[in-house]
């Protein structure tokens, strides 16, 4: 077969090319998640002795680790959608010609760049108890708010989560967009399309694998979230953005490393099956497409 | 576009090259702001109690002779500083007012002498007349006028020996003259002295001022070597003999008063000691002036050497140091290591942990 | 749809985007004007900030975004008299410098092999790398823990950069920019004559700079601002990135926070106002086609 004789022809470049890296990989990733999933299933690593399940039923007994799982999971599903949203939002106010576009698109990615720990001293200037919002609030006779100690604090997050993220995904979008063809939106003009069926006919469908693709990584990026909440809030921040990382964290710190193993394969376990349910479907998706 | 690459290539380039720059130079800089120290290591041993001082010896009695009557002075004999044995004639004085009130005197008796005759001649004549009364008046009388020259008899003697004796003074005891105060043909007061003789049984005395605290190891009745200022210089013995406050009392010197005793000495002699004590404690000693006081105690600033990211830095930190003796300027203290370096000036404020150059 | 009406939605939409660009910026611009305030002024705003029951009811932070005068005593005082943020500067570059690096040769080779060269279960491979992409950095925090510990690499750099060299998402990118090179031009180079690995260096190199360039700034940016591996595997303090060390001072330098800020987002700035061409295309690549 041909293929298998590009095989044999490939094989030592194969070698030289991807060596280096399979090997770091190997190392540092493969046989580390090989060793998590061992140690989740030991009591400790002197003994190593295998319990089974037990660590799993003492992490799911755990309360911290269910708060910071059910938070971490909050987390995602409310802000993956909004960012969603708000990036297509933006997207869709940006297709079009615009005077100062490309001005207004590097305005929005700038956030993704600057690095959280020079602007902590801003959100603290505006968000403590005695920041510039709540004396703003003061003087319009509003109750200030104790904005990191509070319901709020999951609010702010999402703001600055949105802040940091939305210029990349809007930056995948406007791709998207650009690579759906401009003859259907004009054959649809002419067939008398109002802009929200051209929207729900066209933009949809043709932005379906970048959709999926943006999901996949505000996932990833919601599980950033940690670097903002911990600079600002420490490793025990208020109840309600208390994350997973938080609690793996802590864990590390506690040296508890059966918790922490567990958490860490079922975190996995998670993202996996999500990643995999997404690109299933986009796979499913872009069939449907080219059919 | 291709410009606004070119300037930010080159602000990119200046950026990191000045940093690196800030970098290298970052301790010379940091230097030249950074107070400045001058420091010491401190000496082990006891306190050095050494105590000096000087005074002029005084005489420890001083014989006053005045004069026994008015009179002028007719010679000096002996002058200030001039060494005397007992018996030495010092001033003759000139008795002539005295010999004539003498001669008087005489002329009083010779006069109560004849009238002595003339009441006995009386009485003869009375005896034989046998006059009973009379007799026994007369008799009275004359052993009345008999008493009278008895008395005046006195009176000569005294004279006679009043210029006898005061006609010279002579010093009463073997010493030095130390004040005259007649000069020939003056007239030497009753009320004062005209010689002062000191007196060399009685010893000489002199006295100083030493820090209290130098002063701690002394004690009355201690043999001290004097050093006498004369040509030759020469060492004699002496003791101590009173410790007191000092006229301020609040300055916490003492007075330190040396008897000394020797055959040839003066009045007025310069006189010094040097007497070296050391304390019994044991420690580290620190120049008083370097140190400071909190509310913990008694502390001098260290220096320390950290090395640095960027070399080796200089830090002060506070040690304290337990005093354990002082006098005027050091202290012997605990606390310290011999090879510690504390600081002895510093040319800003400095605080614990400060950063330093020096 | 009249031209007028089309004017008025523009107009609106142009609006509309401002103020959102304004207040996304406002962090940014907030930290680089308040940067050229003394500290004597910084002190006056932000006094109300002090701390817990320091600050008095009814006092609040004021946000000024002119100073009264322009000054660069916050500068000054940064650079000159706190050698500890050069130190950091220093840790966050010989930090951020290899792993860029390293990922970028890596990358580049990994990423040709899984792009233009066949091997059985590339595609499978791919994935995994994929994945490994997505997982929280603490999903194989105490393995990684000790394989460090294992090389004796806690407390030195290289627990940190060893593993960010060889992240997957340098492979994933430099894979993904290589597909778009059209097998043609290997083809091609192959009739010359030419093996894998000249065509490697003298075709797909070149063509595939741009790629190089986008994950460069993308590393760096991510890199630049790493917070979890320095303050898990790095005991020491003064070997923190600035990244760090900036969010401790932020409390009580707050004088001088402003200018470090500055300093601190100046290089990822300069490289992005610099580069934003190639992280735009980076961003797109990794988009295209998963």
């Amino acid at each position: 077969m041909r293929r298998h004789r590009q095989y044999r022809r490939d094989a030592p470049f194969v070698l030289l090319f991807l060596a280096p890296s399979l090997a770091g990989f190997l190392l540092f990733f493969i046989i580390p998640f090989g060793a998590v999933a061992y140690y989740s299933i030991i009591d400790n690593p002197v003994n190593g002795n295998l319990v089974g399940f037990d660590n799993y039923r003492a992490l799911w007994a755990s309360g911290s680790f269910r708060k910071a799982f059910v938070n971490s999971l909050m987390f995602a599903g409310v802000s993956v959608p909004l960012l969603f949203a708000v990036s297509l939002g933006l997207a869709m106010l940006l297709k079009g010609a615009l005077p100062f576009r490309q001005t207004f698109r590097s305005m929005f990615l700038l956030p993704m760049v600057v690095p959280v720990a020079s602007i902590i001293l801003v959100w603290q200037t505006l968000l403590q108890w005695n920041g510039a919002v709540n004396g703003l609030f003061l003087k319009w006779g509003v109750e200030p708010v104790d904005w990191m100690n509070t319901g709020w604090a999951l609010a702010v997050m999402l703001l600055v989560f949105l802040w940091k993220n939305a210029g990349y995904n809007l930056i995948v979008f406007l791709a998207g967009l650009a690579n759906i063809p401009a003859e259907q939106y004009e054959s649809a003009s002419i067939d008398g399309a109002g802009a929200i069926r051209k929207f729900r006919h066209i933009t949809v469908p043709g932005l379906a694998p970048t959709s999926f693709f943006v999901i996949v990584m505000s996932i990833v990026s919601s599980f950033k979230v940690f670097r903002e909440t911990y600079l600002v809030a420490g490793p025990y921040p208020y109840d309600t953005i208390y994350t997973l990382q938080h609690f793996m964290n802590n864990m590390f710190q506690a040296l508890d490393y059966p918790k922490l193993t567990a958490a860490a394969v079922l975190l996995a376990i998670v993202i996996g099956a999500t990643v995999y349910v997404l690109f299933a479907a986009e796979r499913r998706s872009r069939r449907a497409l080219e059919q | 576009m291709q410009r606004r690459k070119q300037a930010l290539r080159w602000l990119i380039g200046f950026f990191f090259l000045g940093l690196l720059a800030l970098t290298f130079l970052s301790n010379t800089i940091q230097g030249l702001s950074l107070p400045k120290v001058s420091v010491d290591k401190p000496d082990t041993g006891g306190l050095d109690l050494t105590v000096t001082g000087e005074g002029f010896l005084e005489p420890g009695q001083t014989a006053q002779l005045y004069p026994e009557g008015d009179w002028k002075v007719e010679r000096v004999l002996k002058s200030k500083n001039d060494r005397v044995k007992r018996g030495d004639p010092l001033v003759t004085f000139d008795t002539s007012s005295t010999e004539r009130t003498l001669q008087d005197e005489r002329t009083r008796y010779e006069q109560q002498k004849l009238q002595l005759d003339k009441m006995a001649d009386q009485l003869k004549t009375m005896l034989r007349e046998g006059d009973p009364v009379g007799i026994d008046n007369q008799k009275r009388d004359i052993e009345m006028q008999q008493l009278d020259m008895q008395v005046q008899e006195r009176k000569i003697a005294d004279l006679q020996k009043l210029i006898a004796e005061g006609g010279t003074l002579k010093s009463p005891v073997d010493g030095v003259v130390t004040a005259v105060n007649a000069s020939e043909g003056a007239s030497a007061g009753r009320g004062q002295p005209v010689v002062e003789v000191a007196d060399d049984s009685s010893g000489y005395q002199f006295s100083i001022t030493a820090d209290g605290d130098d002063a701690s190891m002394l004690r009355i009745g201690d043999a001290v070597k004097v050093q006498l200022d004369e040509e030759p210089r020469r060492t004699v013995e002496g003791s101590i003999s009173e410790i007191e406050d000092a006229a301020e009392a609040e300055s916490g010197n003492k007075r330190i008063t040396f008897d000394v005793l020797d055959a040839a000495l003066k009045p007025g002699l310069k006189a010094s000691v040097h007497i070296v004590n050391q304390s019994k404690s044991f420690g580290m000693q620190i120049p008083k002036d370097v140190l400071e006081q909190d509310n913990e105690g008694y502390f001098v600033y260290t220096v320390s050497e950290k090395d640095g990211p960027l070399g080796t830095a200089y830090y002060v930190s506070k040690t304290y140091i337990t005093v354990k003796d002082e006098n005027g300027d050091t202290v012997v203290a605990d606390g310290l290591m011999p090879d510690e370096s504390y600081v002895t000036e510093s040319s800003e404020p400095i605080g614990d942990g400060d950063r330093v150059r020096y | 749809m009249t031209i007028a009406m089309r004017n008025a939605l523009t107009g609106i939409k142009f609006v509309f985007l401002g103020l959102l660009a304004a207040a996304m910026l406002f962090p940014v611009v907030l930290t680089a004007t308040n940067s050229f305030m003394s500290e004597d002024e910084i002190g006056r705003h932000y006094e109300a900030l002090g701390g817990g029951d320091s600050a008095e009811a009814g006092k609040h932070a004021a946000i000024r975004l002119i100073p009264e005068q322009v000054s660069l005593s916050q500068f000054g005082e940064v650079l000159l008299k706190r050698p500890k943020f050069l130190l950091h500067f220093w840790n966050s570059v010989k930090l951020t410098l290899p792993i860029i690096l390293g990922q970028a040769a890596v990358g580049t080779l990994a990423g040709f092999a899984f792009a233009k060269l066949a091997f059985p279960g590339r595609d499978k491979l791919f994935f995994v790398y994929l994945l490994t992409m997505l997982m929280p950095f603490q999903v194989t925090l105490v393995p990684n823990y000790l394989v460090a510990d294992k090389l004796g690499l806690l407390n030195h750099y290289g627990a940190i950069v060893l593993p960010g060299i060889f992240a997957s998402f340098g492979v994933f990118l430099m894979r993904q920019f290589m597909s778009g090179i059209p097998d043609a031009y290997l083809e091609a180079a192959k009739i010359d004559g030419a093996g894998y690995l000249r065509a490697f260096l003298h075709i797909v190199l070149p063509l595939a700079r741009p790629g190089v360039a986008a994950l460069i700034l993308l590393s760096f940016v991510d890199n630049w601002n790493m917070v979890e591996q320095p303050i898990l595997f790095l005991a020491e303090t003064v070997r923190q990135p600035l990244s760090v060390y900036l969010a401790n001072i932020a409390e009580g330098a707050r004088g001088v926070a402003f200018a470090a800020s500055v300093l601190y987002m100046t290089p990822v700035v300069f490289l992005f106002l610099y580069g934003e061409e190639h992280l735009v295309e980076g961003i797109q690549m990794s988009g295209i086609k998963g």
